[in-house]
This record gives C-alpha cells, structure tokens and sequence, in this order.
C-alpha cells in the first residue's frame, strides 16, 4: 500500500494536528464520543484527561488539574458519542482536469484534501466514510473509526478512474441510503452538473439529518480563464469542440461563472449548507482549515481572487 | 456636382506603381488570422457548461468583431501601400476638366513633315507618333470627341468631322504617312487656330491640341512670330506637346565658329576653326564638317566625336576676289537640322583701309611709317586727312581710323565717330599737345542716343622727371607679342609728358593695357558698342611740343626699336573687330549707317525670299533702324532703297551657341506661352497631396484599429 506524500504532506498534517472537527449539531455515533448523542444515561465514567483546546466545552475542564499544574485540561467521560465523516468525491471525467502549470488536477486536490480530512477524522477517534461517484456511486468504503480505513481511502482514490459525467442528484442519493447515521458530508465536486441536480442531492441529504458541505474544487483557469491565445477547447465529459477567442470570451465567461457560483451561495445559505469554492493550487491544509472554521465562501471571496 | 467615382479613380496614378508589391502585404493579417485559428492547440477543457453559455452570449457579436478588425488590418496595409506608390490626382488636367461634365473636342495634331521619316532603330518617328497618337487616344474619355491633323507645309484634315468612336479614329491614325514636304509649324499653328472647329466656342466648351512631333528644323526655332501663333492658339484652347524624339539618341552641332580675323586679304590663308560637340549617344560618333561658301564646298573635314565632347576643326581659307562673303558650317549625318549649321560672314579686302586725321600736318608720318614702311607691298592702304576736312570723309570706307593730337573736331565729327566705333569699328586715338581738355570731354565723355561715350577724364598733363614704364604683366593683346622679350625696350621709351587720365576703374569696359610706373594709365582700351576706342595718353612722336621756350617735345618714341612692332600689335588689334551685322535668333534686331538720302522703303530679307519691313528713324543724315527679332537662323540682307540708290547688308543670324543641342526643340522649356514649368509644379503640388491624404488614412485607420481591439478585448 502507498501511503504517498501526495495525499499526507506532513506539513499539513503537523499545521492541522490541533484541529478537531466538529459537528454544530447532534450525530448518531455507534460509540462514545465527544459528540453530542442523542441517546441519554449512558456511562458516564470518566475516561482520560486530555488538553484543552479551543472550542471545548469549558464544563469539562478538570479545575483540579489546573490548580496543580496551571493549564486547561479536559476530563473525557465513556458516555460521548463518535460521528461517521463521509467524504464524496467527484470522480467524473471532468474533475481531471489540470490547467496549464498547475500542480494537481482538480481530483487529485480533492484526494489530498479528503485523505488530510480523513486522518484528521480517524485522528479524533471518529468513523470515517468516502464513496467516489460520477453519473452514480462508483465506489463505497464504509464509516469506521479504525485507522485501516485510511489506507483503504488511499487505495481506492488511487485506482480512482475518472470517467462519465457527474450527475449529484442521483449519486447523493445512493450515498443517502448507506448513511443511514446522521452525521457530516463533505461532497467534493466541480458542480458541473445541473443546478436541479445539485440541489436535488443536497436535499436527499439535508432530509436523512446530515450536516452537509459543499465544497466546489476548481482549476485556476477555468476561474480566471486567462488564456491569450484563440484556442480548439473539447469538452471533457461531452466531447463538444469550440474555437474561443479567450481575450474577447473572457468577460462574459466570469459573468457565466460568478452567476453560477452565486447561484450556489444563495442556494446553500437558503438551506444551511456550507459551500466552499476551492481552487486547485490552493494549500490543503488552508482548505481544511477553513472547512472546519466553517468560513463560509462568501467571507473569504476575495482570498480566491 | 459630384464626381464620376469613375473618373475619379482613373484620374490616380502611380508614379511609383512597383511599389504596389507592398500590398500584398494584405495577406499579411489574414494569414495571421488563419494561422491563429489552425495553430492553436486543441486543450481539454472541463467547465464546457461555463462556456457554452458564455459563447452563446457572445457569438456573433465576436465573429463581427473579429472581421471587422480583420478588414480594418487589411485596409492599413492596403492604404500604406499605396501610399508608398506615390499617388497622384491628375485633377489638374484632363480629369477636373472631364468633371464638369463638358464637352471636349481632342485636336490630334501630327507632324508629318520629312524629318518624321528619322528612323532610330528601324522605327520612323512618324511610326512612333502613330502609336503615341494611339495610346493617347486610348486614354482620352470615351464621351469626347476627337478630330485628327497632319501638318508639313500646310494643314491637312485627316478626320475633320468630331468623332467619339474610336475604332474610326485608329483606322484612320493606321493608315497616315509622312511626307516628303519640309515642316512649317508655325504657319500650320495660326491654320489650326482659325479653324472653325477651334475658333467656335460654341460646338465644345474645351478644346485640347495635342501636337505630336520630333520638333526639328527650322519651323520649330522659337521667335516673336512663333511666340504669336502659340499665344493665338493658347487663347482658344489647351495646347500640348508629345515628342517622339528618343531622348538617347546622339545630336551633333556646331558650337562655335571663330577665326583670326573678321577682316581678311586676298590670297592670304586665314584660319577657321569650328567647335563641334556631340550630345547624347553612347558611342563615339563620325560626322563630316563642312564649309561653304556661297553654296559651294570649299572644304570639309571628318571628325570622330566622343559621347558629349567637343572637338575642334580648323580649315584654312582664302580667297581671291574681295568682297563680302558668306560662309556656312554645316555637319552631315545629323538628326537635328536646325543647330548643323552656322551662319558667318567675312569681309575679304585687297587691303585694310586706314584714316589718319591730324592737326598738325605730317605729325602722324611716323605712325605711317610703322604701319606701311613699305607702301606698295603693305596690306594697309593709308589715307590723311585734316581735322577740318574729315567731315567730307565716309567712316565706313575705313576700317581704322586713328586721330593723332587732333584739337579741332566737330560735334558731329565725333558722333560720326562713334557710330562707327559702335558699329564695330576701331578709333584709335593719341593725345598730344594739342589737345583741349574741356572740349575733348564735351564730344567724347557723354553718350548721345543710342551712342556710347567716352567716360574719360583728362586731368592735366604730366611731365615727371623720370618715366618708366609698367607693362602690366603684357596681359594685353598688344603687348603680348613682348612677353619673354624685356630686352625690347618696350620699358624704356622716351617719354616726358602725357595727359593723366581718370576713369572708373570698375568699369569693366577699360582695359589698361600699360601703365607708367606711377601707374598712370599710358595705352587704354575701351569698348564702345560692339567696337574699339584705343586711347594712348602721350603723343605719336616727338612731333608734339609744348610751347614753351625752350620747346620741348613730349616723347621721342618714333626713335625706339619697339616703336614699329608696337604699332603693327595695335593695329592687329583694331582690326580684329568684326564690322559685320551679327544676331542671333529672337534677339532684336537693330543699327544705324549713315546716308542723307531719304528712304522709302527698309526691309529684311532671307535667302528664301521672305521679306519683314523695319522700321526706321532718319535725322540729320543717320539712320537708325529696328526690326524684330528673326525666328530662323541663316543669311539676310537689309535693304534701304530711295528714289535712285539702294543701300543693303548682309547678316548673319545664327543659334546661340548654348542652344545646338536637342533640349532647345522641347516645346517644354520654351520661353513662349507654353508655360509647362507651371503646369508641373501644380501638378508635383496635388501630388504631395494625395501622398499625405493617404499617409494620414493610415494614421487613422491604425488609431482606429486600436481603439476598436482595446473596445472588444476588454482590457487586453
């Protein structure tokens, strides 16, 4: 098994060791864990000390050990539940796309970021899930909090073939049915897909209680489209040709993308949905930052340029 | 009125079309285009979504965009192009006439005198100017209506009624031939202008003349007649000259005719030289130079000729009888008639006839005796008189008449003697003692009429006691005999007294030809019209004396070795002035000769026949004449006739020397009212014109391109 740099930079891992993500609303857990659960009078039995980091409940802090050793530490107790993390990834044929000098395709982004995210998850003691998907559900690995289920992560985004075109609403749908537990959905996509489509699958999704993000990945050129030259461009997914001439195409071009975009924002607002537009270049260890921030892609609009 | 876009269009020439290549320079952006569109390189492109909608937005308004661009690039260069071509808008002539939509009539006037037949590489110049005729034919606007001419001796209607078909008009031109007949262009001209097709300005509203021709002979030599016909013709109509001449074939011509003396002895060789140049070519050329005198051969010569050189040929001649005679130079093989030949006239004496007036009687022997030691066997046939008695002389008998001390001379003495001076004679004249200044300067400083004076002021009479003499170098003529020879004793002459004279040393009619040390002038020379006034400041011999006790003379000269030779240069000299009528073509004519006879009749007359009345004023026994000026070189006499005698003489009208080359006969640079300099200049000006309307097309169109790329690219 290949546990390449490529998906854990250590950089990342080591700027992201002291995050924790965490749900802003009740999971269904298999295990205690410092979610909140909905289920009552379970053990409560404490457990281990841990340090304090920013965001922890403060009812959890061992006073005591403070007073002796003048620092924050938590008390854990059995009773806290875990949640499953399930990470979609957009394997569509459109997703490998990799602009001119740009360091990783769009997919291979999403791999780094959902294999960062996935160890983070394991990492805080909580199940992890992933399923690949185009016009349908590809490929499941189902949530488990064991640290094998990273490897199989990397196995399976490693083998990934990028064919067909994404369709969100029927894959979002399949992915709805296995997570039968509430708990928090990570869909990487481009969001080439219908706007029905898309908010079709968030829908299914919001329905079975799930916390859902929405993270759009795209290519630095498909957002600034900064190409100078007349160019043959043929459609990834469709096959389609079209002659361009980028310097006259390109204003109604970034009309056409920040419609969409806005479009998406408005939506996810309207239904409490995270969304984050992402580029390609961008640092995995920033995005997964601002994910778990919960930095809504409104608030930092400016930092994509 | 708006213009025919037509006409317009056709009215732009090119004077630089080759530089037309550069508009292919069109293919430049649309090569860019195409290349822009295959070059580039299929990509795979994801957000296909994005794009499609955002080309279905912009789609057409691209496709446009980029066309125009495209068209507007083109343009650039195309504009640039023909820029670079030197554009010109002929609006000047033809085109700004045809506008008005008038009615033209295009007179096509060929020569088709003998000169035509000049064949240059097998092709005639009558050939040439058919097909000239033809082209311009070709050029003229279908609507206007063309006649066509032939002119030698007269006019001749070739196709007299208008016509705009032009197929008529070329058969017609294809059929002509030239004839045997000599041209007379002038006399053809003032037909022309008299014709009524010309005459009426009611037919057309324009009348353009085209005259097509080689412009050689005799004709074409311009002069007030001639100037006349083309200004009568100007009047009514364009008038435009086409030469066929081909500008690199060679001309021949006499430059020059010199010889020693314009006074010669009989049966004494006198030398001729004759300049002939060669013009044009690229070979050396050989002509034969030939002398005639009255119409006989007398001598003739062959010279090789270099491209644009000129070469000398001296002939001797002489001759038996006196008498005035009429020589002519003339070359063969020549293409250009009028400049083969010149005209000069020599007047062949037994002897040269000499007067000596004087005061004091024999005070001039020793001036005689120098010129005739031996009298038989002298060419000078020396005749005296007494100052009183002069007036019973007829000046022009002599060819020098030299005064020697003489006080006593009338008013009209002294006029006479300027008339002949002027005329081209010599005076010679010695001061002495005798002399009276007032009265001197009175006859001789101020010119009378038309007759020069003498502008010398006699300030008084010197008597230094040393003299020496300065011989100026012996720049002089008369001196320069002396030159390398001081043991002469031409510095040395006796000489105690002379009058001191003033003049106007800028004037350049003086010459000093010696001085005294004290650089008194002691011989000057002076031009009084087209002859001599010689004018030594001492005596001739020790004859003069002043007057007092004891009596002094004023030089003793006549004893000098050098007195004899000095006397023979003078009057070398003096006689080296010709006396013959001299003119040139379209130079005014005019003189004055002496008779108390009234006249009748005074008219000029050539050797063919053609007769020009003068005009003439007689007062007091002289009679001055005018006539204008001659349009063709040759031989003419001038006749006076009264009630029982006849006074002629001859002339010799030739070119200017500066004339003989074919560039004289292009109707362009004549001084007449053909003013084609003006006609040039206009046009060089609407072409600078056109050259800049074009330059700042491609200005705009350039910033207009980039304003249009900016608009569409939107930040590019």
């Amino acid at each position: 098994m290949d546990l390449s740099p490529t998906y854990l930079d250590p950089k990342n891992l080591s700027d992201l060791k002291d995050l924790r993500l965490r749900t802003n609303q009740i999971v269904d857990g298999l295990v205690n864990g410092m979610h909140r659960s909905p289920f009552q009078g379970h053990s409560v039995e404490f457990a281990q000390h841990r340090e304090y980091v920013a965001g922890d409940d403060t009812r959890y802090v061992d006073w005591k050990v403070f007073a002796r050793t003048d620092k924050l530490h938590l008390k854990q107790f059995e009773n806290e539940t875990n949640f499953c993390c399930w990470l979609l990834i957009d394997q569509s044929e459109s997703m490998s796309y990799r602009g001119p000098q740009e360091p990783l395709s769009k997919f291979e982004f999403a791999s780094c970021f959902a294999v960062t995210m996935a160890w983070l998850v394991l990492n805080q003691r909580d199940a992890i899930a992933m399923a690949t998907f185009a016009e349908s559900v590809a490929s499941l690995i189902r949530p488990s909090d064991q640290k094998a289920n990273l490897f199989q992560i990397v196995e399976q985004l490693s083998r990934t073939e990028l064919i067909g075109k994404t369709s969100l609403s029927s894959s979002l749908q399949e992915v709805a049915v296995e997570a039968q537990h509430r708990g928090i959905v990570l869909v990487l996509t481009d969001c080439f897909d219908d706007f029905e489509s898309i908010a079709g699958g968030i829908e299914t999704l919001k329905k079975r209680g799930h916390q859902v993000k929405l993270l759009q990945v795209l290519d630095r050129s498909e957002l600034q489209f900064d190409f100078s030259m007349p160019l043959k461009m043929r459609g990834l997914e469709s096959g389609a040709e079209f002659s361009v001439d980028p310097v006259m195409l390109r204003k109604a071009y970034l009309d056409v993308v920040k419609k969409s975009r806005d479009q998406l924002v408005h939506y996810c607002q309207s239904h409490d949905v995270d969304f984050f537009q992402f580029r390609s270049d961008m640092n995995i260890a920033t995005a997964i930052r601002w994910v778990i921030r919960g930095r809504l892609a409104t608030e930092r609009q400016y930092e994509l340029g | 009125m708006m213009f025919p876009l037509p006409r317009l269009f056709s009215a732009l020439q090119l004077l630089q079309p080759w530089m037309l290549i550069f508009g292919l320079g069109v293919l430049i952006p649309i090569l860019i285009h195409v290349w822009n569109w295959n070059r580039q390189g299929v990509i795979r492109w994801a957000a296909t979504g994005y794009l499609e909608l955002a080309m279905q937005r912009l789609s057409r308004r691209m496709t446009l965009q980029q066309w125009v661009l495209l068209l507007i690039r083109m343009l650039i260069v195309s504009v640039l192009a023909i820029s670079l071509a030197a554009p010109i808008w002929e609006l000047s002539s033809g085109v700004l006439r045809s506008q008005r939509s008038k009615s033209v009539l295009h007179v096509v006037l060929l020569d088709a005198s003998y000169s035509m037949q000049t064949q240059v590489n097998e092709v005639s110049n009558f050939e040439m100017a058919k097909g000239l005729a033809t082209r311009l034919v070709d050029d003229f606007p279908s609507d206007d209506a063309v006649v066509v001419f032939m002119m030698h001796e007269k006019l001749t209607e070739v196709l007299p009624q208008p016509t705009a078909d032009r197929s008529v008009i070329l058969n017609e031109v294809e059929l002509l031939f030239p004839s045997n007949r000599p041209s007379r262009p002038r006399s053809c001209l003032v037909e022309l202008s008299n014709h009524p097709l010309v005459r009426s300005e009611a037919m057309f509203d324009q009348t353009d003349i085209h005259v097509i021709g080689d412009f050689m002979g005799d004709g074409w030599t311009v002069g007030a007649q001639m100037s006349d016909a083309l200004m009568a013709i100007e009047e009514k109509s364009q008038l435009q000259f086409h030469s066929v001449v081909d500008s690199s074939c060679s001309n021949h011509f006499v430059k020059n005719i010199r010889s020693d003396s314009p006074r010669w002895i009989v049966n004494t060789p006198q030398k001729i030289d004759v300049e002939v140049q060669q013009i044009g070519g690229l070979d050396p050329q050989r002509t034969l130079v030939e002398i005639l005198s009255d119409q006989k051969v007398i001598g003739s010569r062959s010279v090789l000729l270099e491209p644009n050189s000129s070469e000398t040929v001296s002939f001797s001649i002489e001759f038996s009888q006196p008498g005035q005679k009429k020589l002519t130079v003339r070359l063969a093989d020549d293409q250009l008639l009028i400049d083969n030949r010149r005209y000069f006239l020599c007047h062949v004496v037994e002897k040269y006839n000499v007067l000596f007036v004087e005061d004091r009687y024999q005070s001039s022997r020793f001036l005689q005796l120098a010129l005739a030691p031996e009298p038989l066997k002298s060419s000078f046939n020396i005749r005296r008189t007494d100052s009183k008695d002069f007036f019973q002389q007829q000046p022009d008998d002599f060819d020098v008449i030299f005064l020697d001390n003489v006080r006593e001379l009338t008013d009209g003495d002294v006029t006479r003697l300027r008339r002949f001076a002027s005329q081209g004679n010599t005076v010679v004249i010695f001061l002495g003692d005798l002399i009276d200044r007032d009265r001197f300067q009175n006859s001789w400083s101020q010119p009378a009429g038309n007759l020069p004076g003498l502008p010398i002021d006699l300030v008084g009479i010197q008597s230094p006691d040393q003299i020496k003499i300065d011989p100026l170098d012996y720049l002089s003529p008369i001196l320069s005999e002396f030159r390398g020879n001081p043991s002469s004793g031409l510095t040395e002459l006796p000489i105690w007294s002379y009058h001191k004279v003033n003049f106007d040393t800028e004037d350049d009619r003086f010459r000093v030809d010696m001085a005294l040390a004290n650089r008194d002038p002691l011989l000057v020379t002076c031009r009084m019209g087209k002859g001599l006034c010689i004018l030594m400041t001492t005596a001739s011999s020790s004859i003069a004396k002043d007057r007092d006790d004891p009596l002094v003379s004023w030089n003793a000269i006549e004893t000098s070795p050098v007195y004899p030779p000095l006397i023979q240069e003078l009057i070398k000299v003096a006689i080296d002035v010709s006396p013959a009528l001299k003119f040139l073509v379209a130079e005014k004519l005019g003189g004055s000769f002496e008779d108390f006879i009234e006249l009748q009749q005074g008219v000029i007359r050539s050797e063919r026949g053609v007769e020009q009345n003068l005009v003439w004023r007689q007062k007091n026994g002289i009679v001055d004449w005018s006539a204008d000026a001659l349009s063709s070189p040759g031989f003419y006499k001038l006749e006076f006739s009264s009630i029982n005698a006849q006074h002629a003489v001859d002339l010799a009208i030739n070119i200017r020397n500066t004339d003989g080359d074919l560039r004289i006969t292009n109707p362009e640079k004549w001084q007449s009212p053909v003013d084609a300099t003006a006609e040039v200049s206009r046009e060089t000006e609407i072409r600078f014109q056109v050259y800049q309307f074009f330059l700042l097309g491609v200005g705009v169109l350039l910033l207009l391109e980039g304003c249009l790329a900016q608009w569409f690219g939107r930040g590019r």
